[in-house]
């Protein structure tokens, strides 16, 4: 089959790879209709995440249908069309029995290496790094999944891939950073970056009955979305000073949560743009935590901060005292998407979302390698990639909303 | 509630330091011995004469009276550094970091022969300072050579511990029928059980040779723990416990294993153990976690066997 497949920083290429095969009891193989590229893709592709080795399987967000099972699988069949989460959780550990399902102490075979670099180790995720299980990923033509039995989701016909694709994480992910935001009614929630993980937060935290949702960004392209489809107000970090902005629209007091969507890479001017660059290119530390320093700052006395944001390692500066000193709750975690799948399939359902209004492009799985030079560079408004696997023509160059 | 075991049934049991098995970490920390504190004492003494080499190389060369490019006396300093940290960044210094040591002793008084005969050597400083190079040398031989000897005679304790979502009823049925066991250690290859709590372990092959041994359960509080012991025909003392506590609420329960090992110096067994260094404790951690994914989940978590594209010649032999 073809799969694309990680060679280094900058460097992913479609190749011909075995087929996978059912390797134990629970799992089953999909064969794979739709997959995605995921903005954390781009922490792999930019080289920053530690344990990847040439030739790993990228792709944690994916669907399709199902072509195998194996012998202990007893809710799927051979031809159900399902929606494969990130996290490959076992359902029965004392994480998942508590729907901390990203936590899952038995789907990791590499715990170890994790546990070096973070104390403990938690769930094994689809296509991201050996420290991370060492799976291989969706972006492929057919993909593995392990304890097919708790994690993926059946969808009905009436749904197109595009609706229900981003079950598998994104939609999951941003909605999950709303909830953490414990909002209340007249709340203000601002999104440090809107690419698809903070439009679904943002979305998301209106859904849960945010009074107000603003959405910080410098692509126009990002920015004209929140505010369409996400009833946003817009902050372009580029033109405006954000604290500042911040403080004016909420009375001087600051959001009552903010939410990082940006993560380990972020986009910084100034002073601290300059350090984190000359730490990060020098090994010194790993991610470049400008967002979370900003929203911080901005968050107002006694809120809550709420990180989708993917940090890996160690971050330098961060204005702890301000945590501190203002009691901010934290609240972070990869998503435990199967604790969401049903009741957002339900929103989808009900037609109260379409989150198909992230797509920006759709391409042959053969073009992965463009794709990510485009998505990575922000390319003719790049904001979502769908790769569709068993094509070679073209689908569509672009879709503009 | 522990079973009475009749003395004379208990007489064949091999001696052991009367110590138990299942310590707690606190209890395990030991005191270093007298060689391993000379080692870290000369661990740091290796990190000061590297600093000064680094920060001061005239200072020094001027002290043993020698002329020398201050950028050899700071890679000099660099490299003492190293072997300095390398001893102090180990629990307990290893034989091999006194080794390195050793080594750039003799270096320094290669150079230090080097320079003996250089127009502007001051060699009544040199000379001091070459004694003093060769006294360090004598401390890090002897020092070295009695750590190996104390480490070959040093019982191995391993321990490892896991949280299992099981009561402690259900996990110690299971470990108290023994001939599940080899299901779970990887090491074991088989276990016959005889009357009295008498059993043989028929250990893995390990480089063609077959090694098993018997051994008696000396200790069973029913759902709670169990200790065993070898029996005098072992090739390897050694004594075992499994204990099963309660985690409170629906936390499960953790599992602890311990593992006790008394070479028996020179035999085939104790030199295998020794030469696997810090490995058989990762192997024992690992060995419980596939325990209590095989219990809670009925499979263990792979990735063997699944494709990718062309590995490197290096990333092809990784995990």
């Amino acid at each position: 089959m073809k799969a694309n497949c990680w060679y280094g920083k900058n460097d992913v290429r479609v190749e011909d790879v075995p087929d996978p095969k059912l390797l134990n009891p629970r799992d089953a193989i999909v064969r794979v209709t739709s997959t995605a590229i995921c903005g954390s893709d781009l922490h792999l592709y930019d080289g920053y995440i530690p344990t990847m080795y040439q030739g790993d399987i990228l792709g944690h967000e994916f669907m399709g249908e199902v072509v195998e099972v194996g012998p202990a699988v007893d809710n799927l069949s051979v031809g159900d069309r399902v929606v494969v989460p990130f996290p490959i959780s076992c359902g029965a550990c004392f994480f998942c029995s508590r729907k901390l399902y990203s936590l899952c102490e038995n789907s990791n075979p590499n715990a170890w290496m994790a546990e070096k670099m973070w104390g403990h180790s938690p769930a094994g995720l689809f296509g991201y790094s050996h420290m991370l299980g060492g799976y291989a990923g969706g972006q492929a033509e057919y993909a593995r999944v392990p304890f097919a039995d708790v994690g993926p989701i059946k969808v009905p016909d009436g749904l197109s891939d595009e609706q229900v694709l981003f079950l598998s994480d994104i939609f999951p992910t941003g909605y999950m950073a709303a909830e953490n935001c414990n909002i209340q009614e007249g709340d203000t929630v601002a999104v440090w970056g809107a690419g698809p993980v903070g439009l679904f937060a943002l979305k998301s935290a209106r859904l849960l009955g945010a009074e107000r949702v603003i959405a910080i960004d410098r692509f126009p392209e990002r920015l004209a979305r929140a505010a369409q489809h996400c009833d946003a107000e817009v902050l372009n970090y580029e033109q405006v000073g954000v604290q500042e902005a911040l403080n004016e629209m909420t009375g001087g007091r600051g959001p009552d949560a903010c939410i990082d969507a940006v993560g380990m890479e972020a986009h910084s001017h100034g002073a601290f743009g300059a350090y984190d660059a000359a730490k990060q290119a020098l090994k010194m530390e790993t991610d470049r935590p400008n967002a979370l320093r900003e929203a911080i700052l901005a968050c107002r006395s006694g809120g809550t901060l709420s990180i989708p944001g993917v940090y890996g390692g160690l971050l330098d500066k961060l204005p702890f005292g301000a945590v501190v000193n203002k009691a901010i709750t934290i609240k972070t975690g990869q998503t435990h998407v199967q604790r969401y799948l049903h009741g957002l399939l339900e929103y989808i359902q009900n037609g109260e979302i379409d989150p198909s209004f992230v797509v920006t492009h759709r391409l042959p799985l053969t073009d992965a390698p463009k794709a990510y030079d485009m998505f990575k560079h922000k390319q003719d408004a790049c904001i979502k990639v769908v790769l569709k696997p068993g094509t070679d023509e073209p689908i569509e160059t672009s879709v503009h909303a | 509630m522990a079973l009475e075991i009749e003395r004379e049934r208990t007489s064949h049991i091999a001696e052991l330091t009367p110590e138990p098995a299942g310590l707690t970490a606190g209890e395990r920390a030991h005191e270093p011995s007298r060689y391993e504190r000379v080692a870290r004492a000369l661990g740091w003494f290796s990190v000061g004469l590297g600093a000064w080499q680094l920060l001061y190389p005239r200072g020094v060369t001027r002290a043993i009276g020698v002329r020398a490019d201050p950028g050899l006396v700071r890679a000099l300093g660099a490299r003492e550094i190293a072997s300095g940290v390398a001893i102090l960044a180990q629990k307990r210094p290893a034989p091999l970091a006194l080794h390195a040591r050793v080594a750039g002793d003799l270096v320094d008084l290669g150079l230090m022969g080097a320079a003996w005969n250089a127009r502007r050597t001051d060699r009544t400083r040199l000379a001091i300072g070459a004694a003093a190079v060769l006294g360090v040398t004598a401390l890090d031989v002897v020092c070295s050579q009695k750590l190996r000897a104390s480490r070959a005679a040093r019982p191995i304790e391993l321990h490892a511990s896991v949280a299992v979502q099981r009561t402690p009823e259900e996990l110690y049925k299971f470990w108290r029928e023994l001939s599940n066991l080899p299901r779970v250690l990887s090491h074991v290859e088989a276990i016959e059980t005889y009357e009295g709590g008498r059993f043989r372990v028929q250990g893995k092959r390990v480089a063609g040779r077959e090694l098993s041994w018997d051994a008696q359960i000396i200790d069973d509080i029913p759902n709670e723990q169990f200790t065993w012991s070898s029996t005098t025909s072992a090739p390897l003392a050694s004594r075992g416990q499994v204990s099963f506590r309660p985690l409170g609420g629906d936390r499960g329960t953790s599992l602890q294993l311990s593992l006790r090992f008394e070479p028996r110096p020179g035999t085939v067994a104790s030199t295998l153990l020794h030469m696997l260094g810090d490995a058989p404790e990762q192997l024992l951690k690992a060995e419980l976690r596939r325990f209590k994914q095989w219990i809670e989940t009925g499979e263990l978590a792979t990735t063997e066997g699944q494709p990718s594209g062309k590995r490197s010649l290096v990333s092809r032999h990784l995990p």
